[in-house]
């Protein structure tokens, strides 16, 4: 019991922590409610670090909850990546909370329940609490997206996302019904067994109903034909937002489908594998087309954020194919599309923070002489992004591509690897953009602060994840984050 | 524990200039210049402390950090090591490069990069040091290249010019042509010995396995890195244009580091170099012919730093027929003595162009001798030790040198060395007439030159005066004690102890010829020079050996270069990339107006695509 | 006439089906969240449905939690609703395509 309201700890820490910043909301006592946020969100990510390493796989309160709610080592993982992810996220965007008036206490509040919606995404084991837990980081997500309602870009986003989240999330509801009818549960483990005691045949109601499920899941991390929102929601947000959801909330998201796909589904891959390398395909294409049209940074990243979902369907699809290792390699490309993606976010705040820029193109020119500093780490997200040898989004593309091939998909990898090289177009136009112009602007003075030191440190993540096997052998490599990422998936077994 | 702090100290210094320079305001010259000069100070004061150790016959040390690179059977350990030729080497290079350094505070005072300044120069001292503590030859090498590394950052530390930018780059390829030459000789040896283990002692000892052939081939290949690293022919073209740094860079590269690499580098070869005589005749010959070469280019410059580079190579070539005739005690006993004067000379040329503001020429100077006293007779002195006045310390080293060319089988090389003094002694005091005797050309009434820039002229100008007498041959009462101590497999003869007088005679006789014709020409003034005569004219054209390289490899390359750009990359490579990235690219922009921006068409897309995969799933179950 | 699962089943499709289309047609940003709601509620039918046919209250229980959540999300939409008419006068989606490209 106790134990068990241990493990739920970090859970109850963040909604707690949501509604006190509620309640504070409108006190008018000067209150540093980013750091405050911050600090429950680190509080939550010490507990559940002490958990990281030692295997555990338990129901909470069974006697309650049914078997609906799980913590194991796999979402211990994904907890720590979505606290960590969160918090680097409110911290990196420090300057830019002090830069805006709006972001009253209700936002950080927003941000926690969205966080507590994600970590009780990663431990649905059942799959309406997965739906509530997904529509409870949504709906968060939803009002944040809007939260500057005095810009009707901003509006506009969230109107769209509103709309179409809710289209999709009936999709999932149609496929929960469907599912339920087919084998009379909706937890995973009584699917599961349903799906083992029935021939292969058997299984049309549950295959569609699985199918609406994952559209849902996949239309959250904008695969295409599902990504439409994307690019527009991305513009349209409030950067901190905009960061929450391409990297944290995706995070989430996989932990959910990768539950799903490696508890349940991966039994029926023969039917799976096919629509889902059509997505892989029109994903990757149809993302490099939407980042390749872009002429604001931000759309540009939105874009290229598909692309990535793209990288991450093609080692979903190994898995289908029955290559469970990599899943490991997903978990490896979202901490490295995490780091790199972190500091580029990272990078448009500050300026958003500093400059009020509109974050095109155009705005870049000459920022190698403006800001050397900022720029070349801006060249390394963005080399790191593109997968270029030597940074960590090399090894997060070639654990995927390596996971593809063994998985005999060697075509969707070649796709995959012909994508990358697409993508150096659209990373390097930042980067020649940066360094080709040269501006009369006089260069800006480098400071430390919140920001900029994290950004430094995504950037030094950036090459460390790279080449750190290569040069410290004595300090933890990306090889631990594999070995840690398996431990994490045994767990599900 | 000691040996590392020699590497680390000035590798964390450097870093922490080079952080405060890059990531803090703080631009007080006063801090940078104590870490700056702290930090080689420091390794002075160990280097020395660990030399005493070895002088009073203490064990060689060595110390293995950590293992580098292991692969099956192959390791390759970061090791270094503290025998007595590093000992010799790593005293005189730290506490030389500490006076310049010290020199450096006031030549740099003001300048906007002094802090950046200071990092590079701690970085060249800490590859310095590695280059020679190294234990093995791996090692050595990252020495090596980071040694090249630090000149191409400070030759070409006035970016902003592009002359200092093609300067350093010019330098920077020299060196990479050596440096190809070194690489290979490093295959080589290593397919020879590597399984036995990499360490010098370990090469030592399976040496004598090793064919004859591929042992020449390997003392040839490493010749070539140290050509290009000492500046011999033909590699030699870099080291006039890196005259481009700051004046202490050229001293650091001439005196106590860089340049000295590469004879230190065959004397820490002996072993291998002494079952190979021919191809330290080779090496002999292409010393000599750089000392001649470099002396007679020397005589006609204007150029104040120019005629010191050219008397560098000149030295150098004399260092490097001493260790092809395999008087490896001789010609490191001249790097030694030669880093003082040839600091000396640097540093006090600093003074004079700070003080004329950047004025190079020697016919534009004179009369300096009146304002700068404390610069002039520590050159003075200086030059009587590089011309070889006994008995200042040049006199000692070159007479070293010259017994083992003249008692060699080829004495051809000590006629053709005698001519070479005799060219130095021309050259030089040429440059301390016209700079400091001659008649004034410019109308300075005081000049003032800064404690920093004269006083460490001082110790120098002691160290050119009595450095000789270490390593003073038997003939002088002398005892060979620098060659003793360094115990390097000398296989050169020696000479009759009258032999060796009648020779020391002689070159002081030439040396007095070369000052003589010098004063009478120079002494009250000159105009420049104009090339009369043909020979005259190829002189001061440095013998189009620069021209020929353009011509000969510049020239085609580039249009084979722009060949490739203009038909293979623009025509066939692009054009075909072209094609399809113009195509990808169009089809983006139609696939975006996809994204019209209107949600239902958003949920239309959405919806036909959960449709259209439906459909394909029932289709397939 | 018996009313079996799949009468009910049929109906829950027209509804969803009905939604769809709605959802597509509609330029009325509160005639779109009327058709999501019926999306939702269509879905509660099946759900209601075949939890009678297993004789498992789960299925109705579900039920609850989709009508919470149906209140939830509209409740947000129409929050941004209020906001987009006092600020534009107008809730035609037609107009919101500032973002595209």
């Amino acid at each position: 019991m106790i134990y068990e309201l241990f493990l739920i700890l970090p859970m109850m820490l963040i909604v707690l922590g949501a509604l006190m910043l509620m309640l504070l909301s409108h006190r008018e006592a000067p209150l540093n409610r980013n750091m405050l946020s911050v600090l429950i969100l680190a509080l939550a990510f010490g507990l559940t670090l002490s958990r990281l390493g030692e295997a555990h796989s338990v129901f909470v309160f069974e006697a309650i909850f049914g078997r609906s709610f799980i913590v194991d080592s796999f979402s211990t993982l994904f907890d720590l990546m979505i606290l960590g992810g969160a918090m680097l996220t409110l911290l990196i965007n420090h300057d830019y909370f002090k830069s805006r008036h709006y972001f009253d206490g209700d936002f950080f509040a927003l941000v926690l329940f969205a966080v507590f919606g994600m970590m009780a995404l990663s431990h649905a084991h059942e799959l309406i609490s997965a739906f509530i837990s997904l529509e409870i980081a949504s709906l968060s997500i939803y009002a944040l997206v809007g939260y500057n309602s005095d810009n009707p870009k901003s509006r506009e986003a969230m109107m769209k996302y509103v709309v179409l989240g809710s289209l999709a999330g009936a999709l999932f509801m149609l496929g929960l019904a469907l599912i339920y009818g087919a084998t009379g549960s909706t937890e995973l483990g009584a699917i599961a067994a349903h799906i083992a005691a029935h021939p292969q045949d058997a299984h049309t109601m549950l295959i569609i109903g699985g199918f609406f499920v994952m559209v849902t899941l996949f239309f959250k991390i904008g695969a295409v034909p599902f990504h439409a929102w994307v690019v527009d929601v991305y513009h349209g947000a409030p950067l901190p937002v905009t960061m929450l959801m391409a990297s944290t909330f995706k995070i989430a998201l996989f932990a959910v489908i990768l539950r799903i796909y490696l508890g349940d589904f991966a039994a029926l891959g023969d039917f799976w594998s096919l629509p889902l390398q059509i997505l892989c395909v029109l994903t990757l294409i149809g993302g490099s087309f939407l980042a390749l049209s872009q002429s604001n940074i931000k759309r540009m990243l939105a874009g290229s954020s598909v692309v990535h979902a793209g990288y991450m369907l093609i080692a979903l699809n190994a898995i289908t194919l029955g290559n469970f290792n990599a899943s490991e390699s997903i978990l490896f490309y979202l901490m490295s599309y995490f780091i790199s993606s972190v500091g580029a976010f990272g990078i448009l705040s500050f300026l958003a923070a500093h400059e009020h820029k509109q974050l095109t193109f155009e705005d870049f020119k000459g920022f190698g002489y403006s800001h050397p500093y900022l720029a070349a780490m801006m060249s390394i997200f963005m080399l790191s992004l593109a997968g270029f040898p030597s940074t960590i989004g090399f090894l997060g593309k070639f654990y995927i591509f390596t996971g593809a091939i063994e998985a005999g998909q060697i075509a969707l990898a070649a796709l995959g690897i012909f994508v990358a090289f697409v993508s150096i177009f659209y990373y390097f136009r930042l980067i020649a953009t940066m360094y080709f112009y040269d501006t009369p602007k006089t260069e800006q003075h480098f400071g430390f602060d919140t920001t900029t030191v994290l950004i430094l440190l995504m950037a030094i993540l950036s090459i460390w994840g790279g080449i750190g096997t290569a040069l410290l052998p004595y300090l933890p490599t990306p090889d631990a984050l594999i070995e840690l990422s398996r431990h994490a998936i045994t767990s599900l077994d | 524990m000691s040996l590392a702090l020699l590497i680390l100290l000035p590798f964390g210094s450097s870093l922490l200039l080079g952080m405060l320079y890059l990531f803090t305001s703080l631009r007080s010259e006063r801090l940078y210049a104590l870490i700056g000069v702290g930090a080689p100070l420091l390794i002075s004061l160990i280097a020395l402390w660990l030399g005493y150790g070895q002088l009073q016959g203490a064990e060689s040390l060595h110390v293995s950090l950590f293992t580098w690179l292991s692969i099956d059977a192959l390791r390759i350990e970061f090791a270094l090591s503290f025998d007595h030729l590093s000992a010799v080497m790593m005293a005189f290079v730290s506490v030389i490069g500490t006076l310049i350094h010290l020199f450096a505070v006031g030549y740099m005072r003001g300048d906007a990069g002094f802090g950046k300044f200071f990092a590079y120069f701690n970085f060249f001292m800490g590859a310095m040091a590695l280059l020679v503590l190294a234990d093995n030859p791996i090692i050595l090498f990252i020495g090596w290249e980071l040694v090249g590394l630090a000149s191409y950052l400070l030759i070409g530390f006035y970016h902003r010019e592009s002359a200092n930018v093609t300067a350093a780059n010019k330098a920077f390829i020299a060196n990479r042509v050596g440096d190809f030459g070194f690489i290979m000789a490093l295959v080589l040896l290593f397919g020879a010995v590597g399984e036995g283990g990499f360490s010098f002692s370990a090469i030592e000892a399976q040496i004598y396995s090793v064919d004859h052939a591929l042992l020449s081939l390997i003392g040839v290949l490493l010749f070539v890195g140290a050509m290009g690293k000492s500046a011999q022919i033909p590699l030699y073209v870099w080291l006039p244009d890196a005259m481009a740094g700051p004046t202490p860079v050229s001293a650091l590269i001439h005196a106590a580091t860089m340049v000295t690499a590469g004879v230190y580098m065959v004397a820490r070869f002996d072993f291998l170099y002494v079952l190979i005589p021919a191809v330290g005749l080779f090496i002999a010959v292409i010393g000599i012919l750089s000392a001649l070469l470099s002396a007679l280019i020397a005589t006609m410059q204007s150029d104040i730093k120019k005629i010191l580079a050219y008397s560098t190579m000149s030295q150098l070539g004399y260092m490097f027929v001493a260790v092809g005739l395999g008087a490896y005690g001789a010609g490191i006993f001249h790097v030694f003595t030669h880093a003082f004067f040839k600091a000396l000379l640097f540093m006090g040329v600093g003074a004079v162009i700070i003080a004329l503001h950047h004025e190079q020429n020697i016919f534009k100077m004179g009369g300096l001798r009146r304002f700068m006293p404390l610069v002039f007779y520590p050159m003075l002195i200086a030059t009587l030790a590089l011309s070889g006045v006994a008995p200042f310390a040049g006199f000692f080293s070159k007479d070293a040198i010259l017994a083992a060319a003249v008692a060699s089988e080829y004495p051809l090389f000590g006629v053709l060395g005698l001519v070479v003094a005799f060219l130095t002694a021309y050259y030089m005091m040429r440059l301390l007439l016209l700079v400091f005797v001659a008649p004034a050309k410019h109308r300075h009434t005081s000049l003032h030159v800064s404690p920093y820039l004269s006083l460490p002229l001082l110790p120098l100008a002691l160290g050119s005066a009595v450095a000789g007498f270490w390593g003073m041959g038997g003939a002088y009462g002398g005892g060979d004690a620098l060659t003793h101590f360094l115990s390097l497999s000398d296989y050169a003869h020696h000479l009759t102890h009258k032999s060796e007088y009648l020779l020391a005679l002689l070159s002081n006789l030439i040396a007095f010829a070369g000052f003589a014709l010098a004063y009478r020409r120079f002494a009250s003034g000159a105009r420049e020079p104009q090339p009369t005569a043909l020979f005259e004219r190829w002189i001061l054209e440095r013998f189009y050996v620069d021209a020929l390289y353009h011509a000969l490899l510049v020239v085609p390359l580039r249009r084979i270069s722009l060949w490739c750009e203009r038909i293979v990359d623009d025509r066939f490579v692009d054009g075909t990339l072209g094609l399809f990235s113009g195509g990808y690219r169009t089809l983006a922009t139609h696939f975006s107006t996809l994204q019209n921006g209107n949600v239902r068409h958003y949920a239309l897309y959405f919806l036909s695509g959960v449709s259209l995969l439906s459909l394909l799933l029932l289709w397939r179950l | 006439m018996e009313i079996t699962l799949t009468h009910y089943l049929i109906l829950s499709t027209l509804l969803f089906a009905i939604g769809l289309i709605g959802v597509m047609r509609r330029t009325n940003l509160l005639m779109l969240f009327f058709a999501t709601e019926i999306l939702l509620n269509a879905v509660n039918i099946g759900f209601a449905a075949i939890s009678r046919y297993y004789g498992d209250l789960t299925g109705q229980m579900f039920a609850f939690f989709v009508i919470a959540i149906a209140a939830s999300e509209v409740a947000v939409g129409l929050g941004l609703l209020i906001v987009w008419f006092k600020r534009s006068g107008g809730i035609d989606l037609t107009t919101m395509t500032s973002m595209k490209g």
